[in-house]
């Protein structure tokens, strides 16, 4: 079914993208309401996860012209973390020093990622937690190969000072 | 071998080059302590960024999107037979006013509709001429564009007479130019009032 086999991958980016889980949920279930309603023009030639993610960036391009909340500014201190996903991690390192420092570095990469501009974020999220090839990010974003590889890297090194910097 | 770039290093780490460049990275990492330790920060970042747990799907996640899809097609039904109901209702309410109308003025109803027939089509009839004028209007409002970029254009035919060619093709590049810039100028200022707005 496809729901069942999509709704992990949606239900990550977009609540990578739009940062609340309530609002996540509710926005992915448009997202495989509007694909639904729109099946009818689904080329088969095109990869279907492609296809889904164009729509699931499209909602969340207009979601965020409606909220008119593009971006974070990298001065600002983020949101309370209350407002955010809760993330689950899994008890399978031995040593609770071990498991605990894990933890930390999650919430704070989780945190980190919250704060990267979201054109970039997108980008990142679709590589890093979907695990989408530079290509397949190229056709949904109708962007040249060389600007998503570059759009990825800025993303990474970002990434990289903000979890440099002190809590 | 001179150091990693930042783009390599990552290319490397994912794995995303050659098996001969990335024994060449080997042996150099061996040498530079300063590209060993890019990259091992680097490739733990990712490795805790790879290995994040996903957030948790409700487990009737696929059940609520599907009750939603077949909700759709009924809320659309509902409200075909709402308009449908609201028509009616309106024109049996129309009826019903006339009807009191003709009530009150103790006219007979058919005679009371023939005034209204006459009454509405007079209306109808002082519309028409007042689209009619509006029409001249827009007319003469053409008539005197046209003759205007006509003298324009004859302006310019005796200023091209006067001058060579290649101030021809000057005079029309810079002009081309300074519409640009106009349009340039005036869609920054729109944006930049669009922007304070919000």
């Amino acid at each position: 079914m496809i729901i069942q086999k999509y709704q992990q991958p949606v239900f990550n980016y977009i609540g990578r993208m739009v940062g609340e889980r309530e609002l996540a949920l509710d926005f992915s279930q448009e997202v495989f309401l509007k694909v639904y309603a729109s099946l009818g023009s689904y080329r088969p030639q095109y990869k279907f996860s492609t296809w889904l993610f164009k729509i699931a960036s499209n909602a969340v391009i207009d979601h965020w012209r409606k909220r008119k909340v593009p971006t974070l500014s990298l001065d600002q201190q983020p949101d309370d973390a209350e407002d955010h996903c809760p993330i689950q991690v899994p008890d399978e390192n031995p040593s609770v020093v071990r498991q605990f420092e894990l933890r930390e570095l999650r919430q704070k990469i989780d945190a980190a990622i919250d704060k990267l501009p979201p054109s970039l974020r997108e980008l990142f999220v679709w590589r890093h937690i979907n695990g989408l090839s530079y290509e397949e990010m190229a056709e949904i974003k109708d962007l040249p190969l060389g600007t998503v590889k570059n759009r990825i890297f800025q993303a990474k090194e970002m990434l990289k000072r903000l979890l440099e910097e002190p809590a | 071998m001179s150091c990693l770039s930042l783009e390599r290093l990552y290319a490397y780490l994912e794995g995303e080059i050659s098996s001969a460049e990335s024994r060449d990275i080997v042996g150099h990492l061996a040498a530079c302590p300063i590209c060993r330790d890019a990259v091992e920060e680097r490739r733990r970042m990712l490795q805790a960024i790879e290995t994040l747990p996903g957030f948790e799907v409700p487990p009737d996640f696929a059940k609520g999107v599907m009750d939603r899809i077949s909700v759709a097609p009924a809320r659309a039904k509902v409200s075909f037979v709402r308009w449908l109901a609201a028509g009616v209702a309106g024109f049996l309410a129309f009826v019903a006013v006339l009807s009191v109308i003709a009530l009150v003025t103790g006219q007979n109803f058919f005679q009371f509709f023939i005034r209204f027939n006459r009454g509405f089509w007079s209306y109808v009839q002082e519309g028409a001429l007042v689209l009619a004028k509006f029409a001249k209007l827009v007319f003469l409002f053409l008539k005197v564009v046209q003759q205007f970029l006509g003298e324009i254009l004859e302006g310019l035919g005796v200023f091209a007479s006067l001058i060579s060619s290649e101030a021809q093709v000057i005079f029309i590049c810079a002009s081309f130019l300074l519409i640009l810039a106009g349009g340039f100028l005036w869609r920054r200022k729109f944006l930049v009032e669009k922007n304070h707005e919000n």
